[in-house]
């Protein structure tokens, strides 16, 4: 265990140090979902959570602390396919969820930014001798979204002090026929003679704006495992089939009548179906249905966010001729997330998981994206 | 049919099609000098209208102007778009014979910031953008954006997309 938390440590240290840059992000801007096929397998350091700013690509690993090697063991790769893709209709207003036609919000407009992730976790079968690899496929979006009427006032008033800017220049340059003609870098001078203030005159950062926490929400994820046994590609089988729900309300902290910024008081509910076909001691396949209903309540500060989630848990046995415990059980887990450097953060969470058995929550994890590109990009201040 | 004439654009093509005679005017560019490429289109002699349109598709706040260039010198704004997104309607901005030697500057201008910084350089990759010409004899053209048309500001904030379309 030594080993592996040095081992991570170090890396961890080397990468915030590599990435060392100005500090114009915060944790939230930079946060990676967590992968709703970690969630599945109830690896994730919390189940209950919110699709927030997907990536085009990003990848999780977490590890358990009680795992003494130093490697990780749990993967996961998510992508969002609406970064990879052309579409001819989108616009920026479309994609902020505003139909300027009718001058109301477009509360199902993120439903587009669907995410798709897969996983590779090892967990050991309730037999010890068993090592239990599962591959495992999830998707999961944002189904509702409302924004408090300030922030869309905010984020309209922002989008036409862009769109101003952005006439002036499409007017001088198609205007300017020196434009055409000269060499790239010569256009590159034009133009960012026309740039010198381009920045100067907002007022609103219209990023961080859309990325407050709306008022409500509703994410929807779906997931799919198969797993295999002691390496064998023949013993696969199909692990656990699940669809959840996370509905999310977040009032803001206010201070003289204005919204206290990065600072959030989440509130969430929690409804999850979950089929497993997972392994019993037998060695047999069993098939249990779980419902899961739960709540999270979670404190945002600048970098730092500490949250704690309590799940309940009923379980029925589809098949009555095996012999599985049912009934009620539960899961609560407290999660601390702290940000080390933009793209980058740690997580780490302790608590009670489901079942009675192997129960112990004890992961510390890192996230951090990939970009599709080697940009850097800070925002402007 | 369109055609690439990034040579006839690096010999100043609107001088030497207007016949003015101003050879002063054509640079011999150096070879590693690249100026923008262009794209033909085909007026004929009919008194049909000949309109632009223009379709931008991308999540960046977007915004186009279209200008028309008269070889006499004269330049003016023809179309460009609304408050909610970069698109142009189709517009009719005069008939072929009213158009002699006379070019089209399209200019779309898009600001990524409404976007998570990390996929600025995806939102660019995949941007959609299509300027239709229709009405001459060419009949209805589409041009899409080249590598070449596209330039990138602020750390790939910002980018332009300019179209030049010389009217034959």
């Amino acid at each position: 265990m030594r080993a592996q938390i040095i081992l991570s440590f170090c890396f961890t240290l080397a990468y915030a140090s590599s990435f060392a840059q100005g500090d114009t992000l915060s944790l939230k801007d930079m946060e990676i979902p967590t992968s709703p096929a970690f969630v599945l397998m109830d690896q994730a350091p919390t189940i209950i959570s919110r699709p927030a700013n997907p990536k085009a690509f990003a990848v999780s690993i977490l590890n358990s602390v009680e795992e003494a090697n130093g490697i990780p063991k749990n993967y996961a790769l998510e992508f969002t396919p609406f970064w990879f893709l052309k579409s001819k209709n989108m616009t920026a207003l479309k994609y902020m969820g505003y139909n300027a036609a009718k001058g109301k919000q477009l509360p199902f407009s993120a439903m587009r930014m669907v995410s798709v992730s897969g996983a590779f976790v090892n967990t050991s079968g309730d037999s010890a001798a068993k090592n239990v690899s599962n591959i495992a496929i999830g998707a999961k979006t944002t189904l509702f979204r409302l924004r408090t009427a300030e922030d869309q006032k905010l984020i309209l008033q922002a989008y036409k002090d862009i769109l101003d800017s952005l006439k002036k220049i499409t007017k001088k340059l198609a205007l300017d026929p020196n434009f055409i003609t000269a060499s790239p870098s010569q256009r590159d001078s034009i133009a960012n003679s026309l740039l010198k203030n381009y920045k100067k005159d907002r007022q609103i950062n219209i990023f961080e704006i859309l990325n407050r926490r709306p008022l409500l929400t509703v994410d929807g994820a779906i997931g799919y495992s198969r797993f295999f046994t002691d390496q064998q590609y023949s013993s696969g089988s199909t692990g656990r089939f699940g669809q959840w729900l996370v509905v999310g309300f977040t009032p803001r902290f206010m201070k003289d009548n204005k919204p206290v910024e990065n600072r959030y008081l989440n509130i969430y509910g929690f409804l999850r179906h979950l089929s497993d076909g997972t392994l019993a001691n037998d060695n047999a396949q069993r098939n249990v249905r779980y419902l899961d209903l739960g709540g999270k309540i979670e404190l945002e500060f600048d970098k730092l966010i500490l949250s704690f989630e309590a799940i309940a848990r009923n379980k029925q046995n589809d098949d009555k001729n095996i012999l599985t415990q049912t009934g009620n059980t539960s899961r609560s887990t407290g999660l601390i997330k702290y940000k080390i450097t933009n793209n980058f953060y740690v997580t780490g969470s302790f608590g009670k998981n489901f079942d009675s058995k192997n129960n112990l929550i004890s992961l510390f994890g890192v996230n951090w994206g990939i970009n599709s590109g080697g940009e850097k990009a800070p925002l402007e201040k | 049919m369109a055609i690439l004439s990034a040579e006839l654009c690096n010999a100043e093509p609107f001088d030497i099609m207007r016949g003015s005679g101003n050879y002063q005017a054509v640079q011999t560019l150096p070879s590693n000098r690249k100026t923008m490429a262009t794209r033909n289109y085909t007026r004929g002699n009919s008194a049909n209208e000949i309109s632009i349109a223009a379709t931008i598709g991308t999540p960046g706040i977007a915004h186009t102007s279209v200008a028309l260039h008269r070889g006499t010198g004269q330049k003016l704004i023809i179309a460009e778009s609304g408050i909610d997104s970069g698109n142009i309607p189709k517009t009719a901005f005069g008939t072929a014979p009213d158009l002699e030697n006379c070019k089209i500057i399209v200019v779309t201008a898009i600001d990524f910031s409404d976007i998570d910084p990390a996929n600025w350089e995806s939102a660019r990759q995949n941007l959609f953008t299509r300027y239709g010409m229709s009405g001459g004899l060419s009949g209805a053209q589409v041009y899409n954006h080249d590598t070449d048309d596209v330039t990138v500001f602020l750390d790939g904030q910002l980018i332009i997309v300019t179209k030049v379309i010389i009217l034959l």
